[in-house]
């Protein structure tokens, strides 16, 4: 365990694509999916991560993760850096950190038992045949399933309970580091709320830092400790939660609150309704990436892109206005 | 809710669907009602009904594998009892529906002004020159400007949110007096969404349009609709004006399911109510109240008879034998 106690530390991460793209406006030109995150994710702790479809989240999930090779940056893992880790190396660290999906049909094998699978990770992974029945059945008692959920098929299953079944695989390994990327995006309110619920309680027995991904930002508060907003590949805002919600300080993270329907009838809240669609990440200009589409974009902005600057309480805020 | 306000009343709605494991009871008496004017959500978790009921509304079963009953009166005459053909001259022009996926209703061989002008062609008997006119001022209603350009579009050049908006241009070209709006924006971004729930409520405002809105999301319902109906397991269990429902929820599942709700006012990491369990799918028709199993105050009658709407003011109601009691 290193000693500032972070589990995984990325620092200017980046990662452009090359678009073989037919439009002629188009060519040549980068796509940026991440640019310049630093994130840090202390054990026990839940990393927020919320912006709009395309912003870079799962990229940056799967950036960490090491599932996707980064263009710049380091990725540090309790202390070591892995940011060029690659064959035996990197499928040992595979076991230490796990990814939970939004569609849990889609993570599980639509033909194969529930036990099965498990037992499958637990061999492949050399988790030793006397103790992994055992552990399975103790995780699944843990995400609240009965034993004979072992016995079905995906398809005999719920949304809601096959998630549980899928955060009960990732925990198998006893990762230290995990990615929920939406994971309860597909799921009804209630369900939604128990696979909450549940994540709440498995970060503290498991002692596992999570880097979770939303685009709601009602679900972020509810159970992250530390929040970024991302919009088009970099993080414009990021605080602690309490901190942030308190605080609210850059443009695009007001309008996306103010975009959540509410059923407070309390909250007199202002209506900021942002024009035009998100734009792509597709040959982005030198200023502000959010200026195109603020209200109160200056001439600066369009000019140069404003950096992540400390306002105090640990609250970066990237904006001109700021 | 007087009877006269109301624009669509639909009573005792039931749909029985003929399946290879048996007769499922999708809808198992639907009461619902919408006035004139007014956004009215339809909100319940997956499986409840709401496709269902709105699908009916429109008469899209297959009438060899279901079986329906009931009235659906619609301005005092009844969908249900309609031969079919009557029920064609009502739909795209009286009463029009949009759905959650944009991309899959529109045609992608065709430009989306010329879809729009079709509906005008077919339902108003508008000439081409008239059409198009109508295709162009729709366009520009929904804030797809310049409509003259946006006219030659095809829906595969155009963002979710901008196929959403041709699908309500296409929906209101016959100023309907019904919009069924089947949970519209669940699959667009937060921006995008507040862009088009505020398009939906100037135009119901301003034409005058009722909708029947489906969602499976309070938020929106508080945000734009003036009444809502809660549905479980094929039927309202709740019905009132929003403020009155979401403030002083009288149904177990109601108020349970508010519970779940993450919200900006809640302080982070704070465990969320939730319900236990799940419905099932109905293969008999309930003779008890099909929230007791999941219900915390369910009681000896809720498991052997089927409730009732218990009334409480200005038309709130929810069928629950826990109230007043
Ligand atoms: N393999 C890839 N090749 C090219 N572009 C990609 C690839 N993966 C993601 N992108 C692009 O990167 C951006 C960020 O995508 P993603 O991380 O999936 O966003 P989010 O998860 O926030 O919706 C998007 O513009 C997306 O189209
Ligand atoms: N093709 C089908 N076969 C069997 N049952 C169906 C079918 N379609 C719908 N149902 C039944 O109808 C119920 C209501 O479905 P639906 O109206 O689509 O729900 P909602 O729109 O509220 O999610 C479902 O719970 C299911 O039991
Ligand atoms: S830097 Fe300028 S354009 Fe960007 S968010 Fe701040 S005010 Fe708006
Ligand atoms: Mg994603
Ligand atoms: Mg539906």
């Amino acid at each position: 365990m290193n000693l500032s106690g972070s589990v995984i530390e990325g620092t200017n991460l980046q990662k452009r694509y090359h678009i073989p793209s037919r439009k002629l406006a188009e060519k040549g030109k980068e796509l940026v999916a991440v640019d310049s995150v630093t994130i840090k994710i202390g054990r026990s702790r839940i990393f927020g991560v919320v912006g709009e479809s395309g912003c870079g989240k799962t990229t940056l999930g799967r950036l960490l993760t090491k599932m996707e090779p980064t263009s710049d940056g380091t990725i540090v893992f309790n202390g070591r850096d892995i940011t060029r880790l690659s064959g035996k190396d990197l499928i040992a660290l595979r076991s230490q950190m796990q990814m939970v999906f939004q569609n849990p049909y889609g993570s599980f094998n639509p033909k194969q038992r529930i036990g099965s699978a498990l037992a499958e990770v637990a061999k492949v992974h050399k988790i030793p045949k006397e103790i992994a029945p055992d552990k399975i059945a103790a995780l699944l008692s843990e995400v609240g399933m009965p034993i004979d959920a072992l016995g079905r098929v995906p398809s005999e299953l719920s949304g809601g309970q096959l998630q549980r079944l899928a955060i009960a695989r990732s925990l198998l390994l006893g990762p230290e580091f995990i990615v929920a990327d939406e994971p309860v995006s597909a799921l009804d309110v209630s369900v939604q709320a128990q696979i909450l619920n549940l994540i709440m309680d498995l970060r503290e027995s498991h002692a596992i830092a999570m880097l979770f991904i939303s685009h709601e930002m009602p679900v972020v508060k509810a159970v992250c400790d530390e929040v970024a907003v991302m919009y088009l590949g970099s993080f414009v805002e990021k605080a602690p939660t309490q901190e942030l919600f308190a605080n609210i300080a850059h443009p695009y993270t007001q309008a996306l609150m103010s975009a959540v329907p509410s059923i407070d009838s309390d909250i007199a809240k202002e209506r900021i309704i942002l024009e035009g669609d998100i734009p792509s990440a597709i040959g982005l200009g030198p200023g502000c990436p959010f200026a195109p589409r603020c209200r109160h974009g200056m001439e600066r902005c369009r000019l140069e892109k404003p950096q992540l600057r400390d306002m105090g309480a640990g609250h970066l805020v990237a904006c001109h206005l700021h | 809710m007087i009877d006269m306000e109301n624009l669509l009343e639909i009573n005792g709605l039931t749909v029985e669907l003929m399946t290879e494991r048996g007769i499922v009871y999708a809808l198992s008496g639907v009461d619902l009602n919408v006035a004139h004017g007014q956004i009215h959500g339809v909100v319940g978790e997956s499986g409840c009904g709401k496709s269902m009921t709105a699908k009916s509304i429109m008469r899209l079963h297959n009438p060899k594998r279901s079986r329906m009953g009931g009235t659906i009166l619609f301005e005092g005459e009844d969908i249900a009892a309609m031969e079919i053909k009557e029920v064609e001259r009502l739909r795209g022009k009286d009463i029009s529906m949009i759905f959650q996926d944009p991309a899959m209703s529109l045609n992608p061989l065709m430009s989306v002004g010329n879809q729009i002008a079709e509906m005008a062609r077919v339902h108003l008997k508008s000439s081409k020159a008239e059409a198009r006119q109508i295709a162009l001022g729709m366009l520009e209603k929904v804030g797809l400007s310049p409509a003259i350009n946006r006219y030659r579009q095809y829906p595969f050049e155009l963002s979710g949110g901008m196929q959403q908006r041709v699908m309500i241009a296409i929906a209101i070209a016959c100023s309907p007096k019904l919009l069924i709006a089947d949970e519209p924006t669940t699959a667009l971004d937060a921006t995008i969404q507040a862009q088009i729930l505020e398009l939906i409520q100037s135009l119901s405002d301003e034409m005058g349009m009722s909708v029947l809105f489906i969602t499976h999301n309070f938020g929106i319902v508080a945000e734009i609709c003036s009444a809502v109906s809660v549905m479980y397991q094929g039927r309202v269990v709740e019905t009132g004006y929003t403020r009155s429902v979401l403030d002083n929820p009288a149904h177990p599942y109601t108020a349970a399911l508010i519970a779940s709700i993450p919200t900006m006012a809640l302080e982070s990491q704070k465990r969320l109510g939730s319900i236990p369990g799940r419905p099932d799918t109905l293969y008999e028709n309930l003779s008890y109240c099909p929230f007791c199993a999941r219900c915390p105050q369910a009681f000896g009658q809720c498991r052997n008879e089927r409730p009732g709407y218990q009334y409480l003011e200005d038309g709130h109601r929810a069928a629950c034998f826990g109230i007043g009691g």
